[in-house]
């Protein structure tokens, strides 16, 4: 016999023999239908590649929630800064639209009126007395000037402006302070009076006549009978009332020391140049 | 001479193969004349040319019978092997041996195939395919041998 022999080192034919007979039974298994409908090669396939699939998909679903939710959070806050700040002027421009209703019955009439504010921050509060006043970041460098009426973010009254005014900081006396008080009424029986605070988180009506029932919850609004703060603005609502001769005594809320005031929302004073 | 020889008992060889397949349901034997091929190459190639010959023997036969590609290529690859390493020890002047040779060989190949479809297909075990055409294959491939002039035109003495 004149066979060829050595053509491959004997230890590669094995390796050689089991490529070959692997390359049949890959053949074979894309013939072999299963239950499933779809083929050995398709399950085997499919068995191999999907864990791969499953972890690519999700390292990608994570990275990009994390892109998304983290790389990008400074647009997003941004974006927030935003909306605060429309929604907060949406909410003073209900409440003037709301007054001005009250006052003319005629929204109208508003357009033009009270339409800019400016947005503070309030860098530091008194420690002694944290419901007396605070200070703001801006100061007469912003057109900062006295006795301009501060807001917090829903519109509703903390307090206003007070000597010491800087450049760049003023001081802010909240409506809870013991110095000076707000002409003030309860919305729903007009019953008017004058808050005063006593540096706690709770104010009281002064003046008050006895023959005008007052019940709790009742919402208390400013009159703006003290020349000094506008009208209808929001202020608390009656927590506790005591009877005297002639007159009650009724303890109010104010609604925004229950929420922060990081943020605030100072008047322009030119706004209200009609009033 | 012997190449033209070879090649023409090859090309005749797998036109029968064709015309068989092609007439299978008339005839009544079953012959597998390209395992003749395979044998052939088996003894007288080295072992690459052997093994990709067997796979490509057993995917034409793979073609021509249920066309599960791969079953037949597998199982020739291994028959192609095997009888590359044991012709070496075969005295293949004695047409006893050759018969057995092929004979042995293509049912050890047939076997392996009837497993895979029986396993994959459901397909029950034929005797056809395990006993009677190995036999019938194998008598054709020492008749073809048998000849003194053949072995030596064949180069198999």
């Amino acid at each position: 016999m004149n066979k060829e022999f050595g053509d491959i080192p004997s230890e590669r034919r094995h390796f050689v023999l089991a490529a070959v007979l692997f390359l049949n039974l890959v053949l074979v298994s894309t013939h072999v239908v299963l239950k499933n409908r779809q083929t050995l090669f398709q399950t085997i396939i499919g068995f191999i590649v999907s864990p791969i699939q499953v972890v690519f998909q999700k390292t990608t679903d994570f990275v990009s929630y994390e892109f998304k939710h983290y790389l990008f959070l400074k647009d997003s806050f941004n974006r927030y800064q935003e909306i605060k700040g429309k929604y907060s002027r949406l909410k003073y421009e209900n409440y003037i639209l709301k007054r001005k209703l009250l006052e003319h019955g005629d929204a109208n009439v508003v357009k033009g009126l009270y339409d800019d504010f400016i947005i503070v921050d309030v860098i530091s509060i008194d420690r002694n007395f944290p419901l007396s006043s605070v200070m703001i970041d801006k100061g007469s460098n912003d057109g900062i000037v006295k006795n301009m009426i501060v807001l917090n973010e829903d519109a509703e009254l903390v307090g206003r402006v007070v000597e010491p005014i800087t450049l760049l900081s003023a001081n802010v006396r909240l409506i809870t302070s013991s110095l000076g008080g707000v002409g003030a009424y309860v919305e729903k029986n007009r019953l008017e009076g004058l808050i005063t605070g006593s540096n706690i988180d709770i104010c009281s009506f002064k003046y008050l006549v006895e023959n005008k029932p007052v019940f709790i919850n009742d919402r208390v609004v400013s009159s703006g009978t003290d020349e000094i703060f506008p009208s209808y603005i929001p202020i608390g609502v009656v927590v506790d009332i005591q009877k005297d001769y002639l007159i009650q005594k009724v303890f109010v809320k104010p609604f925004f020391v229950e929420k922060p005031i990081k943020q605030l929302l100072v008047i322009k004073k030119e706004t209200r140049r009609h009033e | 001479m012997n190449r033209s020889v070879k090649t023409g008992l090859f090309i005749l060889l797998i036109g029968l193969q064709v015309l068989s397949h092609r007439y299978r349901g008339m005839l009544k034997f079953n012959l597998d004349l390209l395992h003749l091929i395979l044998v052939y190459i088996a003894i007288r190639s080295g072992f690459m040319k052997t093994i990709f010959s067997a796979m490509a023997i057993g995917l034409v036969t793979d073609y021509f019978s249920m066309q599960v590609m791969g079953v037949f290529g597998f199982s020739r690859t291994i028959t192609g092997y095997l009888l590359n390493e044991i012709s070496r020890h075969i005295d293949l002047k004695n047409n006893v041996l050759v018969f057995l040779l092929i004979s042995v060989s293509l049912c050890f190949s047939n076997l392996i195939a009837n497993l895979f479809f029986h396993f994959i297909l459901g397909f029950p075990f034929q005797l056809s395919l395990i006993l009677y055409q190995p036999l019938s294959t194998g008598l054709l491939g020492v008749l073809l041998i048998a000849p003194r002039k053949m072995k030596q035109y064949l180069d198999v003495y």
